[in-house]
């Protein structure tokens, strides 16, 4: 290429792609071209802890501070911000297992509404819908699977097993798998778009290099495969197709796109400070990574369950973690604090759809906002706090749909598989959280 | 990442006393899958993870003089499972292998920055030629030994030889043609404690997320005598100021330590050289030193980085996504090759005591076959003097959750981890007792410690010294523990005693339900909040049957801590009524401490913990109101430390299908 790429993202800035540099990337123009009266793009975003929602005589969430009416409400945002019509709150959903404590079990049940299976040798949960829905796009990417770098790690005996990875994580593969989550927004661009500066040569060198250590790797583990005779043949098999995937994305030519600059050099050690911008840059390369056609599905767990280490401090001021403060107990302090922090969120939120309305994918996407509890203080799973985000009038944006009596949250998966494209399953879950019927009334 | 790895420390322990703070109601639900937790003991067939604090110690081992001390990777988080991250068997998924992958690139240049790892190979005249068999080859077998912990195989050598060569032959190839130069700087020499050293910055504005390669030269000042190539460095060292005035990512600076046969009072001119087109001189090359004396360029070598380089550093990098590396595979019994049992039971014995590959001695032992079981255990007793701290670090400091914190950025709360690092490293050396982990009558202060604490008979220093007290050691009067359960500015007795129940018990609470929260905020709201902490407690832990049924547990083992206040000092007005706790009554840590050692149920638990580190057992076994752990010793161990550890890792290794 005559012309190396930063000098090439500098000279188009900000713009959008031309239509002359569409037809320059056939495969570009191919992925991109909508599918009518389907949406292509489909993002599940995770918030923890839920929202201050106080439970009635019950255990039902009523919707407390989950609203958007006045400026006391935490969605209130979206309304003055003018993008009401761009988000629907959606209520009356649960999820939820006896004797499972939300902040791990529904966690990883969060997207699939399926029991952890509690094995250290091999963990595992249900596919969740953003992996189901990965698996019927021919992407670049699957999917991003994106996370925080704070690992939540709970120390005491009684969570053993392994629920801390199960708390840090919110896709599961279709063998139920976690996927682990990309934390680094520069390795997520690398993985998009990046390539060395040096000019083709050097490109292809790099590459083949990296290529040859991916081969010793796998000649090694092949030996160490036949030396074990099938001990640690999980283990193995995962790297085997680890290594393979990540050849696969050397191959790829991720040249061809060229996008708006993005600035990946930001300092995000200190995970306080740098909370929103960190989240902002990630909607920003997620909805590049759409309007390129490079993938049509992510996961964003913007904060993993618990949080205790997180308090937003340079943001809210000094005060609890954010697990104390869902924790609140009724306290007016503690109350506005979880308020204040899920306003954060919302900001987070407004930025992701921004970056998608920037990009002209939003109406092609659906995303979905939500959390795996309602109210952190008494972990409680009915009335969830959840928001389905878009453009288009396919579906009733600027509006709260209410059914009319408690519906599992995985009606709502199947209603986002359907509008997704894929009306096989009839059913998904299981317990309490196995679906009843299709939440209809999303649709216009 | 140490702030992170702080916060993971302090908020495991605030989540669950949050939980517990008022009461458990319900007839505690054992959940299902909780029922026994005896079910959970891990695998032995399973291959596990070489954990990222071995990682980080092995490339301390490999290049000591590379990776400080402190040196931390920030590498993926692995979870812990039974306390303990070094008994993992997460699989690698592709996410983490690319992660791996970026890492083992860029380690691989600071590898070979070692002068030990590069055996005067960097110094080598560069017109005699570098070739695979005068410098690559050992290297690639000494690093190789290290990385898989046994010797390479042929197979391997050969297969790293070919990678070389073929890397080597192409790199001339993709020598850049660009016009535009290397942009470079050398700053000057400078004297350090590590010698005398040459340093500055170089990047490739065409390709500025590699890292250029310099090449010195030395003659003496002011003669006609040819240059003497002295050495090769790779600028792969931070310099943000570099990175900001030019607008640039990564790496870029050089720090060259200059041969001492150079530094000897004789002034010198040295030339920096960047390797790439035009054999550029470092702009202000060459400096002169006498030592001291300076002024200076750098300039090409016709590559943009040698051959040699490139196809070294490779390998190295290969090293390090291999499975041979990244999985421990001498943990099991056919881990290596049946020739390569000695390695395999040295390798084992190795990463139990000092989290890293065998020390000389070991490699010596297993190479020549000396590895009986005598022999081993010999070695375990050797290892563990040798390298106490390292072991005191990964087991205890994981048991006890001070391993985080070494390296804090809070020196009260480092000092307060080195302080529980240091008592548990005094019961190895001295052989001390299990029991003697609860009341010592000793521990190490360093002058922020005893100015803390109050105790008069400081260090006028930073180091630490050994004193005799009885108010502290002992693990429920450790500054660390008592501090990382207390809030902000209160003591937190229910995360004590949670902390207490897990760490000195082995016992653990069962988890709590929506359902039991629900109940936890309707007798949260009986309680009057301006009541006496004690009589708090007492009033949540009276309330029902159920409340009691898990605060009978908690409170005996939080409020005698009471004593001490959210920072871990002494207390002198403290006084409470005894409380209950099996046929004791226990009022403050001496008496508690008392009753558990009768109980024998904490050297019960500390076999418990020792056994999940070495061989993956449960490390809890047992929820407050059920016993399952048909394997322990009901006597509890009766051996000093030391003995206990080389008997437990003697067990293990022997055993092991060697």
């Amino acid at each position: 290429m005559g012309i190396k790429r930063r000098e090439f993202i500098k000279l188009f800035g900000a713009n959008l792609l031309t239509p002359y540099m569409l037809a320059s990337a056939p495969w570009f123009s191919k992925a991109y071209a909508a599918t009518a009266g389907r949406r292509k793009n489909f993002i599940a975003a995770y918030f923890p802890n839920g929202a201050y929602m106080p439970t009635d005589a019950n255990g039902y969430a009523v919707d407390g501070s989950w609203h958007w009416n006045n400026s006391n409400g935490v969605l209130h945002e979206f309304v003055s911000k003018g993008l009401k019509n761009n988000v629907m709150i959606l209520r009356k959903l649960r999820n939820g297992f006896s004797n499972r404590d939300p902040h791990w079990q529904n966690v990883a049940g969060f997207l699939s509404g399926k029991l952890i299976t509690l094995d250290p040798a091999n963990p595992r949960a249900g596919e969740t819908i953003d992996q189901r829905i990965a698996r019927s796009k021919n992407t670049y990417l699957k999917s991003l699977v994106i996370g925080h770098p704070y690992f939540y790690d709970h120390q005491e005996a009684s969570h053993k097993a392994y629920s801390n990875l199960y708390t840090n994580r919110i896709s599961y593969d279709i063998e139920g798998k976690p996927i682990t989550p990309i934390t680094d927004p520069s390795q997520l661009y690398n993985r998009l778009f990046a390539t060395s500066t040096g000019g083709a040569n050097a490109v292809n060198y790099l590459r083949s290099r990296k290529k040859s250590m991916l081969d010793v790797s796998l000649s090694d583990l092949n030996s160490l495969r036949s030396n074990l005779g099938g001990t640690g043949k999980q283990q193995l098999e995962v790297f085997t197709d680890s290594l393979r995937k990540v050849e696969v994305q050397l191959d790829a030519d991720k040249k061809m796109c060229t996008h708006q600059q993005v600035d990946i050099s930001q300092n995000f050690s200190d995970m306080q400070q740098s909370f929103l911008n960190r989240n902002n840059l990630l909607n920003q390369i997620v909805s590049l990574a759409f309007q390129c056609g490079l993938t049509n599905v992510a996961s964003i767990m913007y904060a993993p369950s618990v949080s205790a280490g997180l308090h937003y401090t340079p943001l809210i001021g000094v005060g609890t973690g954010h697990h104390q403060a869902a924790h609140h107990g009724y306290k007016p302090d503690y109350v506005k604090r979880i308020d204040d922090i899920n306003k954060i969120y919302t900001k987070v939120y407004i930025d992701l759809i921004e970056n998608l309305k920037a990009t002209s994918v939003l109406s092609d996407t659906l995303v979905l906002v939500g959390s795996d509890m309602a109210d952190g203080n008494v972990h409680t799973t009915r009335n969830l706090p959840i928001l389905l985000a878009g453009q288009g009038s396919d579906l009733k944006f600027g509006q709260e749909i209410i059914p009319s009596a408690e519906v599992p949250i995985t009606n709502l998966h199947l209603k986002i598989l359907q509008i997704m494209g894929d009306s096989s399953l009839t059913s998904m879950g299981e317990g309490q959280t196995l679906s009843t019927g299709i939440l209809n009334n999303i649709q216009s | 990442m140490r702030i992170l790895r702080s916060l993971r420390a302090l908020a495991g322990l605030f989540v669950l006393a949050l939980l517990y703070q008022n009461c458990v109601p319900a007839a505690f639900v054992e959940g299902e899958n909780f029922a026994s937790s005896c079910e959970y003991s891990q695998n032995n067939s399973d291959l596990f993870r070489l954990s990222t604090f071995e990682y980080e110690q092995i490339l301390k081992d490999l290049a000591p003089d590379v990776f400080a001390d402190n040196w931390a990777s920030d590498l993926p988080h692995l979870p812990s499972v039974n306390s303990f991250d070094n008994r993992v068997n997460q699989a690698i998924d592709a996410t983490m292998l690319e992660t791996y992958l970026s890492k083992a690139e860029e380690l691989s240049l600071q590898i070979m920055a070692s002068k030990a790892v590069m055996n005067n190979c960097d110094q080598q005249i560069v017109s005699t030629g570098r070739t695979w068999a005068n410098c690559a080859l050992p290297i690639v077998q000494a690093v190789g030994q290290s990385l898989y912990r046994r010797p390479l195989r042929s197979s391997e050598v050969s297969k790293f030889k070919t990678a070389f060569d073929a890397t080597s032959a192409t790199v001339t190839e993709i020598n850049r043609t660009s016009a535009t130069e290397v942009v470079s700087h050398f700053d000057g020499v400078t004297e350090s404690s590590a010698g005398v050293i040459a340093r500055g910055w170089a990047f490739d504005p065409d390709w500025e997320d590699r890292n250029v390669e310099l090449h010195f030269y030395v003659k003496p000042a002011g003669s006609n005598a040819a240059q003497v190539f002295i050495g090769s460095r790779i600028a792969n060292e931070t310099r943000d100021d570099v990175n900001r005035v030019y607008s640039i990512k990564g790496k870029h600076g050089f720090q060259f330590l200059i041969p001492k046969e150079y530094v000897n009072g004789t002034s010198y001119e040295i030339y920096a050289y960047t390797i790439g087109a035009g054999n550029s001189l470092a702009r202000n090359s060459p400096r002169t030193y006498s030592f001291a004396a300076q002024r200076g360029e750098v300039n090409y070598e016709g590559q943009y980085r040698t051959g040699f380089t490139e196809g070294l550093s490779q390998v190295i990098a290969s090293m390090l996504i291999s499975p041979n590396f990244l999985y421990k595979a001498e943990f099991l019994p056919n881990g290596f090759l049946a020739e390569e049992s000695q390695f395999k039971k040295a390798s084992h014995l190795s990463f139990l005591i000092r989290s890293s590959f065998p020390d000389e001695q070991l490699f010596s032992l297993a190479k020549a076959g000396r590895l009986s079981d005598d022999e081993v255990r010999n070695e375990a007793k050797r290892l563990l003097a040798s390298y106490s701290s390292r072991f005191a670090k990964n087991f205890a400091g994981q048991w006890l959750n001070f391993r985080q914190n070494l390296d804090h950025s809070d020196p009260l709360l480092k000092s307060m981890a080195k302080e529980s690092e240091l008592v548990f490293n005094e019961h190895i050396a001295q052989n001390l007792n299990v029991q003697s982990l609860l009341q010592p009558n000793f521990t190490f202060v360093n002058s922020l410690l005893a100015n803390h604490y109050g105790e008069g008979r400081a260090p006028q220093n930073s180091s630490f010294a050994k004193i005799s007290t009885n108010q502290r050691g002992g693990i429920l009067d450790q500054g660390h523990f008592l501090m990382t359960t207390s809030g902000p500015t209160k003591t937190n007795p229910v995360s004590r005693g949670i902390w207490v129940l897990d760490k000195v018990l082995c016992k653990s609470l069962p988890p709590l339900t929506a359902a039991t929260f629900e109940q936890i905020d309707e007798v949260r709201k009986t309680i009057d909040p301006t009541a006496s902490v004690e009589r708090q407690m007492e009033l949540h832990r009276n309330a029902s049957t159920t409340c009691y049924s898990c605060h009978s547990h908690i409170d005996p083992m939080g409020l005698p801590m009471e004593q001490y206040d959210h920072t871990g000092r002494f207390k002198s007005e403290w006084a409470m009524q005894p409380i209950q706790y099996e046929n004791y009554f226990v009022s403050n840590t001496r008496n508690l401490a008392s009753a558990l050692d009768k109980t024998k149920e904490f050297s019960m638990c500390f076999e418990r913990k020792l056994n999940a580190y070495v061989s993956g057992a449960d490390s809890v076994g047992e929820t407050v109101n059920s016993r399952c752990d048909s394997n322990r010793n009901p006597n509890g161990t009766t051996k000093g430390v030391q003995d206990s550890v080389v008997d437990t890792i003697f067990n293990e290794v022997s055993s092991n299908g060697n």
